[in-house]
């Protein structure tokens, strides 16, 4: 997974209350506004995963939410929760984050960095991410996301 | 293939009318796989001018090494391969309707020869589509092979 909460430092929760926010997509003042409010949830959520916040996560992540991960595993949110509480990771950085806005959709792409152990042994993953984030019932969501890591 | 591709490609592309009532349907999910169906054909015959009519100006391409390309850096790279797919399959390819939008989820199968030696690539894919003036355009596309 990606984003960074050691470089942004902002909480989780908090984030996934500013989601929250009872604003409809075309009442954002501003294609920056929503960009910078994505980034936020972007941030958010590798936070939740660093800590293994599972509310936060299932607050950013929709009921129907895809995953692909780097190893070409198709997970569902269910999965995907109960892989973030069983596996160790340290750190999540990204970097290079981009937002193309689609009325009220968002594809993300990024670099991201995963620092952690498996296997009682330390990895270092670096990657590229396009994630999809809808405006539903009120707040922003992620729908699918896919990471690819980046040939040395 | 040629001839016949187009034709498919270019009834594919023409804007699509909706009864005033109706919003994307289960018309719009087969729409979508034969768009799918028509891309493979496109990256197999290195039709660049086929693949742009299937992708949007803000395209963003992840490929299955890492590389991000954009709308005009995608189709150049297919037209200038070095190697010919010989075939190319799609398998366990779902849709996602979100109303305008659409992300399909599936695995990618190419099969062919580089430098005289054969390959095969199995990747799982996600695209993302958004109905722009009643076309199904491509915004979004990655590929993750898949560990053996």
């Amino acid at each position: 997974m990606k984003p960074c909460a050691a470089r942004v430092g902002a909480c989780a929760l908090m984030a996934v209350a500013m989601a929250m926010l009872p604003l409809r997509a075309q009442d954002e003042s501003s294609d920056s506004g929503t960009r910078s409010k994505i980034f936020a949830l972007e941030n958010a959520w590798a936070r939740a995963a660093e800590i293994k916040d599972i509310k936060a996560m299932d607050a950013i992540l929709d009921q129907a939410f895809l995953y692909v991960d780097f190893d070409g595993r198709l997970m569902t949110k269910t999965e995907v929760l109960a892989d973030v509480k069983s596996t160790s990771v340290q750190q999540v950085v990204t970097d290079a984050m981009t937002a193309n806005l689609h009325g009220n959709t968002v594809i993300v792409t990024g670099i991201f960095k995963v620092k952690g152990f498996e296997g009682g042994k330390p990895y270092l993953r670096r990657g590229r991410f396009i994630d999809v984030w809808m405006y539903k019932g009120g707040s922003w969501v992620a729908i699918s996301s896919q990471s690819t890591l980046i040939g040395r | 293939m040629g001839k016949l591709f187009s034709v498919l490609l270019l009834l594919l592309s023409v804007p699509q009318a909706y009864p005033q009532k109706a919003g994307p349907t289960q018309v719009d999910e087969s729409r979508i796989l034969t768009l799918e169906l028509a891309w493979n054909q496109a990256v197999q015959g290195r039709d660049a001018k086929a693949l742009e009519m299937l992708i949007a100006p803000e395209m963003v391409y992840v490929e299955y090494d890492g590389t991000l390309m954009n709308r005009s850096e995608y189709p150049a790279n297919v037209a200038s391969r070095a190697w010919h797919a010989e075939q190319i399959l799609c398998e366990s390819m779902k849709v996602y309707l979100y109303g305008p939008i659409a992300v399909v989820s599936g695995v990618y199968r190419e099969t062919g020869a580089k430098s005289g030696k054969p390959y095969l690539h199995r990747e799982r894919f996600t695209d993302t589509w958004v109905l722009r003036g009643g076309r199904w355009l491509c915004v979004a596309s990655q590929s993750t092979l898949i560990a053996r």
